[in-house]
C-alpha cells in the first residue's frame, strides 16, 4: 500500500496530462472552423448576390423579388446561426469579433430597409416607366388624341418622351429641367383641353413627375445601399475570426506536438514493457520449468500438500494420496484436520499454528490418521508462505514418511525403557541392600563395640576384635560398592564448596600416617608454591581418589616411601578453572606393563593372586578413575615392576572466589639461618624448597651426628643457627629429642628448635616434646603450617603454633540428645554409643512423637530419622520449625537416612535439617556433625570453654603409666579393671553429695578420686578433681559434668591402651 | 517484474496508449467529416428564378407526424382564453384560408381590427401581418394569441391547458425531445402551416407548360395583368407577399375612402417612420377569387371591384371593365385546392 499510492498518484497525473494535452489540442475545432468560415463566406456571397439581384432588378433583368427576399432570408438565418451556434465567438457582447459582427449586422439591418425602399420605388418607377410611353401613345394616337399640330403633341411626343425616355437611361439636369419645363408647360394648357384629353394628360404629368423624381430617389437609394459597407465588415469579421483561430490553431498545435510526444513516448514505454514482460514471462516460464522440475524432484521423494490459511487443503502430490489413501477429489478443499490421528494434545497443534502463522518454519513429527483408520508418522516442515502484509497467505508442508523409523523406535524405546527400568532396578537394589546390609552391618559393628566394653576374656576380646575388623572391612567394600553403583547409575553429583586444597591434603595423608609408619614408610607432601591455597571443588570425592592411591600406594609399598605431588598445569580451560595434577608415587611392587590398562577396569587388579594377598575389592581405583573423570581429568599409571608406581591424577578444580591468605608473614623468615635434619633425602629436599623459597638460609643434614657438627661449625664460624628443624625420629644413637637436647646444651635459648613428628599420633612423643618443651609439628605438614610453626618456635605468634592434636572424645560435651528413630535396634546402638560418650538419650519412636518429647523437654540437639511411620523426619523437622517461629529458638536437628545417596543432605537442608548422617551411625561422622555444631553448642558457655578439660588430651601416656607400674602390662590392666569398676560408683556418691550440697562429702569424694587418678599420672583429669576438692561452696555441677565426661573418656582410653597394648608396644620399639 | 503492481502499471499505461490512439483518431476523422457539414440546414425555400413567377414546387417535404399535430392544434379552442376560438375559426381552408368577413371575431364575439389574410401558401410571405410586423409564422402566432380581441390569452396559460390533455402530452413526447413546451407547439402549427400549399391551380400547371389550359379570356387577362403594371408589385411565387408598397400611390385612398383609422397606418405602425406611412406589405394573388373581401380594411367584396380599385390607386390608370374581367379571369385561375394535406 505504501508504495502502490505514489504509483496511482502518478498513473493519475498522467491520466491528468494526458486529458489536459487532448483537451487543449482539440480546443480547435476543425469542424467548428469550417462550419464558421463557410458560413461567413457564405455571408460574404450572399451579400454580393444581394446587391447582383438589386442590380438586376434595377436594370429589369430580374422580374420578381424572391431572390432578393430569400437571399435577405438566408442571411438572416445565417447570422442567427452564427450568433447561436458559436456563442463562444460571437455572442460576447464585448468581444472585438462580437462586436465586429454586430457592426454588420447593423450595416445589413440598413441595408435591408433600403432593398425595401428600393423594392417599392423599383416597382412603382417600373410601372411608371413602362405606363409612360403608353400614356403618350394614348394621347397621340388613341381615341379622342390631339390633333395634329397641337402645340402639346410637339411638347408630349418630341420633348417629353425623348427627355424623359434618355433621361431614364443617362439622366442629367439638362433632360431633368427639360422635362419638368415640358410637364409645367402640359400643366398650364392642360386646362384648356376636353376632360378625356385633360385626363390623359393629367395622367401624363403624374407618371413623368414619379419617374423624375424616382429617377432620383432610386439612384439615391442605389448610392446608399451599395455604399453600405457590409462585405467590408463581413471581410472585417473574417479577419478578427480567422486571427483568433490561427492564434488557437499555432497553440493547439503545439498541445498536439506534446500530445503526440506523449503518445509517442507512451508507445516506446508501453514495447519497452512488453519487451520487459516478454523477457519476464521467459525468465519466469525458466524457473517455473525448473521448479516444476524441483517440484517433481519433491514429490518423488516427499509427501507434499499445501493448504490455504485456514487449513484447507489445495492441492497434494501422489506420495500424499498414497499414504493418506485419500483420492485428491476426496482431499481437496478439506481441512487438513480431516488427517488428525488424535495423538497429540491440542496444545502441540496451538504451538504449530503459532509458529507458522508468525512466518515462521516448522518442524516436527507429527503423526496422522489414514482413510482406513491406521496411523503413520511423518516428519514434517510446514513452511508459511506471507502476503506483503506478513499474513500467511498458504502453508506448504513437505513430509517423509518415518513411520517405520516411528516403530523402529518405539521399539527401541520400549528396550530402552526396559533397559532402564532394569538398570534402575539395580541401581534401587544395590542402594536397598546396601541400606538392608548397612542395618545389620551397624547392629554387628555397634553391637561389637559394646561387647568389647564388657568384661571379657582375652580369648573372647580376640575373637571379637577381628570380628569388628572384619565388619569394618565388609562396610569399605559395601561402601565401594554402594559408590561405584552410584556412579554407574549416574547419580554421582560433584560439589562445588570451597576448601583449602594444602589443610585438605595434609589431613588426608595424615590419615593414613599411623598405618604407614606401621610399616615403617616415609610420607611425602610436595605442593608446588604456584598450586592456589583455596580452591573450589568436592574436597570430600577428592580426598577419596588421593585415600584411594594412597591406600593403594600403603598397601603395595613394604619399604620406602609415598608421596603426593601436587601441581599445577598450564594447560588451563578457562579464567575459573584450574587444572589440578597430582601424583601419588611409592616404591612398592610395581605393576606389569601388560596389567597396567586392566588395573583400572571394574573388580580387577593386576593379578588375581594379588587379591589374594593383598585382600581388596578392586574397585577402588574404578572409582577413582571415574571421580576424576567427573572431575573433567583423569588417571593415569606409570609403572615399573619391583620399583614403584606413579599414579597421576589430572582433574579441574575452580578458583575459590576466596583469596588465599597472604603468607606476609612467611617473609620474617627471610635470611634466618636454619638446619633441617631429616634422615630422608626425599622428605628433606622438599622442606629444603619450602625453606630455600622463603628464602631462609638452609643448611641440610640427614642425622643428628652431622647436625650436630655443623651446628659446632656454624657456631664457630660466629653464624649460629637460629633454628634447628629436626625430624623426631633420626637413624644413629640420637633421635630428635637427644639432637634438640646437645643443640640447647651448645647454643642455649639462641637456637629455636622445632621437631617433626610422625602423624601417627603417639602420644609418647607429644608428651616428650612437653616435657622437653620443644614445640613441634605433624608431619605431613603444609608450607602455610610450616610457616606458622617455625614462627612460633621463633616466638613470633601469628597464629597457634602447634596443631592440637584433638580428639573427638576430649572435646566432646554432655549432650541431652532427642533420637527420633523408629528401628529397635538403631535405637539401641545410637544410644548406646550416645550414652558412652555420656550424653543423655530421649527416644522417640517415631515424628510424631518426637515432636511431641521435643516440646515437652529441652534437648541440645535431636537426632532425626527421616524415615519413620505416623510422620517422617522432614515432617517432624518442618512442624518443629514452625513450632520455633513463636519461640524464636532453634534446635540443631542432624538428619538420618539408610539412603548413602547424593541428595539425601540435600533434602535434609532443605526440610530444614542442620546436618545430615547417612546409617549406620559412623561415630567419626556424628562427632564432625556435632562438632560442626559445637560452636553453637558451645559459644553460650564461656566458662566451660575455659576449662582445661576442653583442650586437654587428658594428659595420658601410657609409656609413662606404665613407667609407673614397673611396665607391668598385667598391673596396668587389672589397675584399668579396678578403676572402671570403682570410679562410677563414687561418682554417683558425688553426684549424690553435690544434690545433697554436702561440702564435707564431695571434698572427700573429690580427693578420693584424685588418688584413684594419679595412678594413671593424668594430671590434668587430677586437676578436674582437684578444683572441686579445694573449691567449696561453688556451682559444682558444670564441673561434675565435666569430670564425669573426663572420667569417661579416662575409662575408654584406658581401656583402648589395654586392648592396644600390644601394637602400641611393638610401634614404640620399633 | 512480475508482481502485480507491475502488471497494473502496464495495463493503466496501455489503456492510456489506447485512449491516446482513439482521442489522435478522433481528431483526424472529426476534420475528415467536417467537408460533408458545410451545408444549410434549412433548404432554400423558393427556387432562384429571374422570371416573373414560378410555379409552387410540389416536391416540398415535411415532418408528416409534425404537420399532423400542428393541424390538431390549429384546431384547437383550447388556444383561446375562453376555448373559444382556434386558429381555424378564422382562417377556413374551404374559405381560402380565411374566414370571408371583414374583420374576424375574437373570444367574447369581440370583432378585429383588420382583415384577415389567408393562411394558404402564407409560408411564401416574406413577412407576415398586413404591417409586416412578424418576420416568421412562428412570430405571427404571438399575435392572434396575445390580441385580446383574438384569442386574448397567453402561451403558459395554452401550455398548462395542453399539458393537462394526456393526448397532447404524449403526441409532443414521441415527436419532441423536450416535449409539450411553446416553441415546440409554435414549431408544430408553424410547420402545418408551411405545409398549406396549393401548387396545383390551373396557373402552376399553365407556367409548368399545360399552355392550353388557359382560356383565351385567361391567357388575356394573365397578359392584361402583366402589361397593366400590375405584375410590378405582383411578382414572385405567390404574386405578391415579398415587397411592401403604399396604399394610394397614384390616388388618395384613405381620403376617398374616408374614416381614417390607425391600422391604415400600415408599415408605420411598426417603423414609426413618416416615410412607412400608408405602407403594407403587398398581397400574394394565390386564390384571391375566394378570399374576399379584399385589402387591409376589407372594403371591398367584389374582386373586379378591387382589380379598378388597384389599378387607380396604386397604377394611376383608368382600366376598361373588359381589361378588369379579363384579370379577374386570370386571378380565377389562381385558385389551387388545399386537399388537407401538402402536394
Amino acid at each position: 500500500m505504501m508504495r502502490a499510492a505514489p504509483k496511482l498518484l502518478l498513473a493519475l497525473t498522467l491520466t491528468g496530462l494526458l486529458g489536459l494535452l487532448y483537451v487543449r489540442s482539440s480546443s480547435v475545432d476543425a469542424k467548428q472552423h469550417l462550419h464558421i468560415s463557410s458560413q461567413l463566406r457564405q455571408l460574404h456571397q450572399l451579400d454580393e448576390a444581394l446587391g447582383q439581384y438589386v442590380l438586376e432588378a434595377r436594370v429589369g433583368m430580374l422580374k420578381n423579388y424572391d431572390p432578393l427576399v430569400q437571399t435577405q432570408l438566408h442571411i438572416a438565418q445565417l447570422i442567427a446561426d452564427l450568433k447561436a451556434e458559436h456563442l463562444e465567438f460571437f455572442g460576447q457582447a464585448d468581444a472585438k469579433l462580437s462586436l465586429s459582427l454586430d457592426e454588420y449586422i447593423q450595416s445589413n439591418a440598413e441595408k435591408v430597409e433600403l432593398i425595401e425602399r428600393f423594392k417599392s420605388q423599383n416597382s412603382v418607377f417600373k410601372n411608371s416607366a413602362r405606363y409612360f410611353p403608353l400614356a403618350v401613345q394614348q394621347l397621340l394616337e388613341g381615341a379622342g388624341h390631339l390633333r395634329d399640330g397641337d402645340p402639346l403633341e410637339v411638347e408630349v411626343r418630341d420633348k417629353l418622351l425623348r427627355d424623359i425616355l434618355v433621361y431614364q437611361v443617362a439622366p442629367s439636369d439638362t433632360l431633368l429641367h427639360a422635362s419638368l419645363e415640358s410637364r409645367a408647360k402640359i400643366a398650364q394648357r392642360m386646362a384648356s383641353y376636353p376632360p378625356q384629353q385633360r385626363k390623359q394628360l393629367q395622367s401624363l404629368i403624374v407618371h413623368t413627375a414619379i419617374l423624375v423624381a424616382y429617377q432620383e430617389e432610386l439612384e439615391r437609394t442605389l448610392d446608399k445601399l451599395f455604399h453600405i459597407p457590409t462585405a467590408a465588415r463581413l471581410d472585417h469579421v473574417f479577419e478578427l475570426y480567422n486571427a483568433g483561430f490561427e492564434q488557437a490553431e499555432h497553440e493547439a498545435d503545439l498541445y498536439r506536438f506534446w500530445l503526440l510526444l506523449f503518445a509517442f513516448s507512451a508507445v516506446v514505454y508501453g514495447a519497452y514493457s512488453l519487451l520487459r514482460v516478454t523477457r519476464a514471462r521467459a525468465d519466469a516460464m525458466r524457473a517455473l520449468a525448473e521448479l516444476e522440475f524441483q517440484k517433481f524432484a519433491l514429490d518423488q521423494h516427499s509427501i507434499v500438500s499445501i493448504t490455504d490459511r485456514r487449513g484447507a487443503i489445495t492441492y497434494i502430490n501422489q506420495r500424499f494420496t498414497d499414504i493418506s489413501q485419500y483420492e485428491c477429489d476426496e482431499i481437496l478443499g478439506q481441512n487438513h484436520r480431516v488427517l488428525n490421528s488424535g495423538c497429540h494434545s491440542p496444545e502441540f497443534f496451538r504451538q504449530m499454528w503459532q509458529t507458522i502463522s508468525s512466518g515462521q518454519v516448522w518442524h516436527g513429527e507429527i503423526c496422522n490418521r489414514r482413510k482406513d483408520g491406521r496411523l503413520y508418522w511423518v516428519d514434517s516442515s510446514i513452511v508459511p508462505f506471507m502476503d506483503k502484509q506478513g499474513k500467511p497467505l498458504r502453508f506448504v508442508s513437505i513430509r517423509t514418511d518415518i513411520t517405520a523409523r516411528k516403530e523402529a523406535e518405539a521399539v527401541m524405546q520400549a528396550a530402552k525403557e526396559a533397559a532402564e527400568e532394569a538398570s534402575r532396578a539395580k541401581s534401587d537394589f544395590l542402594a536397598n541392600m546396601s541400606h538392608e546390609i548397612r542395618t545389620p552391618m551397624n547392629g554387628i559393628i555397634g553391637m561389637t563395640e559394646l561387647a568389647l566394653d564388657t568384661e571379657l576374656n582375652s580369648e573372647q576380646r580376640e575373637y571379637l576384635g577381628l570380628v569388628q575388623s572384619s565388619a569394618a572391612a565388609l562396610l569399605t567394600i559395601i561402601n565401594d560398592i554402594l559408590d561405584f553403583s552410584k556412579i554407574e547409575a549416574g547419580k554421582m553429583d560433584i560439589e562445588q564448596i570451597d576448601f583449602a586444597l594444602p589443610e585438605m591434603l595434609a589431613q588426608t595423608m595424615a590419615s593414613i600416617a599411623p598405618r604407614a609408619h606401621q610399616k615403617g614408610l616415609e610420607l611425602l607432601l610436595d605442593i608446588a608454591p604456584d598450586v592456589p591455597v583455596w580452591v573450589a571443588g568436592d574436597p570430600g570425592r577428592l580426598r577419596q581418589i588421593i585415600l584411594n592411591l594412597l591406600g593403594n600406594a600403603l598397601k603395595f609399598t613394604d619399604s620406602g616411601e609415598i608421596a603426593l605431588r601436587v601441581t599445577a598445569s598450564d594447560a588451563v580451560a578457562d579464567a575459573q578453572s584450574l587444572r589440578l595434577c597430582m601424583s601419588v608415587s611409592d616404591t612398592g611392587i610395581g605393576i606389569p606393563p601388560d596389567k597396567l590398562q586392566t588395573i583400572f577396569e571394574s573388580f580387577s587388579q593386576a593379578d588375581a593372586t594379588t587379591t589374594r594377598k593383598y585382600g581388596g575389592t578392586g574397585l577402588g581405583l574404578t572409582i577413582s578413575t571415574r571421580l576424576a573423570e567427573l572431575m573433567q581429568g583423569h588417571i593415569r599409571v606409570e609403572s615399573e615392576v619391583g620399583k614403584g608406581s606413579t599414579f597421576h591424577v589430572e582433574l579441574v578444580l575452580l578458583h575459590s572466589s576466596q583469596l588465599a591468605q597472604p603468607a606476609a608473614h612467611c617473609s620474617m623468615l627471610q635470611g634466618v639461618r636454619v638446619l633441617l635434619v631429616d634422615d630422608y633425602a626425599a622428605s628433606r629436599a622438599i622442606t629444603c624448597a619450602i625453606l630455600q623459597r622463603w628464602q631462609m638460609r638452609v643448611t641440610a643434614v640427614g642425622d643428628a651426628a652431622g647436625a650436630q657438627a655443623e651446628l659446632q661449625a656454624a657456631l664457630q664460624a660466629g653464624d649460629a643457627y637460629r633454628v634447628l628443624l629436626a625430624d623426631a625420629q633420626l637413624p644413629g644413637d640420637d633421635d630428635g629429642y637427644e639432637l634438640v637436647a646437645r643443640a640447647r646444651a651448645l647454643q642455649g635459648d639462641a637456637l629455636s628448635p622445632l621437631l617433626l613428628l610422625a602423624a601417627s599420633g603417639q602420644r609418647g612423643e607429644v608428651t616428650r616434646c612437653s616435657e622437653c618443651a620443644i614445640p613441634y609439628l605433624y608431619k605431613p605438614y603444609t608450607a602455610a603450617t610450616l610457616c606458622d610453626a617455625l614462627l612460633a618456635a621463633l616466638g613470633v605468634h601469628t597464629a597457634p603454633a602447634v596443631t592440637p592434636h584433638k580428639t573427638l572424645r576430649g572435646n566432646r560435651q554432655q549432650l541431652h540428645i532427642l533420637l527420633a528413630e523408629d528401628n529397635q535396634l538403631n535405637q539401641t546402638l545410637a544410644t548406646r554409643l550416645l550414652e558412652k560418650f555420656g550424653h543423655r538419650v530421649t527416644v522417640a519412636g517415631n515424628g510424631l512423637i518426637a515432636v511431641e518429647r521435643w516440646r515437652d523437654g529441652s534437648y541440645d540437639v535431636i537426632l532425626m530419622d527421616v524415615d519413620m511411620p505416623e510422620l517422617n523426619g522432614y515432617g517432624a523437622t518442618a512442624q518443629i520449625r514452625a513450632l520455633e517461629q513463636d519461640r524464636a529458638t532453634h534446635i540443631p536437628i542432624i538428619g538420618l537416612t539408610a539412603h548413602a545417596m547424593q541428595g539425601s543432605r540435600e533434602q535434609c537442608l532443605a526440610a530444614g535439617m542442620d546436618g545430615y548422617l547417612s546409617k549406620p551411625i559412623d561415630t567419626k561422622a556424628l562427632w564432625a556433625e556435632l562438632e560442626g555444631l559445637s560452636v553453637a553448642l558451645l559459644c553460650p558457655d564461656e566458662a566451660a570453654a575455659t576449662l582445661p578439660t576442653q583442650t586437654a588430651t587428658l594428659g595420658f601416656e601410657l609409656r609413662r603409666a606404665l613407667q609407673l607400674m614397673d611396665n607391668d602390662k598385667a598391673l596396668f590392666d587389672e589397675m584399668v579393671r579396678i578403676y572402671r569398676a570403682d570410679y562410677p560408683a563414687y561418682m554417683e556418691r558425688l553426684a549424690v553429695a553435690i544434690a545433697a550440697d554436702d561440702a564435707g562429702q564431695i571434698r572427700q569424694l573429690a580427693h578420693t578420686l584424685r588418688g584413684m587418678l594419679s595412678v594413671f599420672d593424668v594430671p590434668e583429669v587430677a586437676m578436674l578433681a582437684e578444683y572441686i576438692e579445694t573449691q567449696p561452696g561453688m556451682d559444682y555441677s558444670q564441673h561434675y559434668a565435666s569430670l564425669a565426661q573426663a572420667l569417661s573418656g579416662l575409662e575408654q582410653i584406658l581401656t583402648d591402651c589395654m586392648n592396644d597394648v600390644q601394637p602400641q608396644h611393638e610401634i614404640t620399639t620399633h | 517484474m512480475l508482481n502485480l503492481d507491475g502488471t497494473r502499471l502496464r495495463v493503466l499505461l496501455l489503456l492510456i496508449l489506447g485512449v491516446t490512439a482513439i482521442l489522435l483518431w478522433w481528431n483526424v476523422a472529426a476534420v475528415d467529416a467536417d467537408a460533408q457539414s458545410a451545408v444549410l440546414r434549412r433548404e432554400t425555400f423558393i427556387p432562384v428564378s429571374m422570371d416573373i413567377t414560378q410555379p409552387i414546387p410540389t416536391s416540398i417535404k415535411f415532418d408528416m407526424r409534425k404537420v399532423a399535430l400542428g393541424r390538431e392544434l390549429f384546431n384547437e379552442r383550447r388556444l383561446s382564453a375562453d376555448d373559444s376560438i382556434a386558429c381555424a375559426s378564422c382562417h377556413v381552408m374551404s374559405q381560402g384560408g380565411a374566414d370571408g368577413l371583414v374583420h374576424s371575431i375574437g373570444v367574447r364575439g369581440a370583432e378585429g381590427a383588420i382583415n384577415a389574410p389567408t393562411v394558404l401558401n402564407s409560408a411564401f410571405n416574406f413577412v407576415q401581418f398586413w404591417d409586416g410586423r412578424a418576420a416568421t409564422l412562428e412570430a405571427q402566432m404571438d399575435g392572434p394569441v396575445h390580441h385580446p380581441k383574438e384569442m386574448a390569452t397567453t402561451w403558459s396559460a395554452i401550455t398548462i391547458k395542453l399539458s393537462n390533455d394526456e393526448h397532447y402530452r404524449k403526441a409532443f413526447a414521441s415527436i419532441y425531445r423536450d416535449a409539450l413546451t411553446v416553441p415546440n407547439i409554435k414549431d408544430a402549427i408553424a410547420t402545418f402551416e408551411r405545409s398549406l400549399l396549393t401548387p396545383d391551380s390551373r396557373f402552376d400547371r399553365y407556367l409548368r407548360g399545360d399552355q392550353a389550359i388557359f382560356t383565351a379570356q385567361e391567357l388575356r387577362g394573365y397578359e392584361t395583368f402583366q402589361h397593366y403594371g400590375c405584375i410590378t408589385c405582383h411578382q414572385g411565387i405567390n404574386l405578391g407577399g415579398n415587397m411592401y408598397e403604399r396604399m394610394g400611390l397614384m390616388a388618395d385612398y384613405f381620403g376617398d375612402r374616408g374614416h381614417l383609422s390607425e391600422v391604415d397606418y400600415g408599415r408605420y405602425n411598426v417603423t414609426h417612420q413618416e416615410s412607412d406611412r400608408y405602407y403594407f406589405r403587398v398581397p400574394g394573388l394565390r386564390n384571391v377569387a375566394r378570399t374576399a373581401p379584399y385589402f387591409h380594411d376589407g372594403s371591398v367584396t367584389e374582386l373586379r371591384d378591387a382589380v379598378e380599385i388597384m389599378a387607380k390607386y396604386q397604377l394611376g390608370r383608368e382600366m376598361p371593365q373588359q381589361d378588369a374581367e379579363a384579370i379577374v379571369a386570370f386571378l380565377r385561375t389562381l385558385n389551387g385546392d388545399y386537399a388537407g394535406s401538402p402536394p
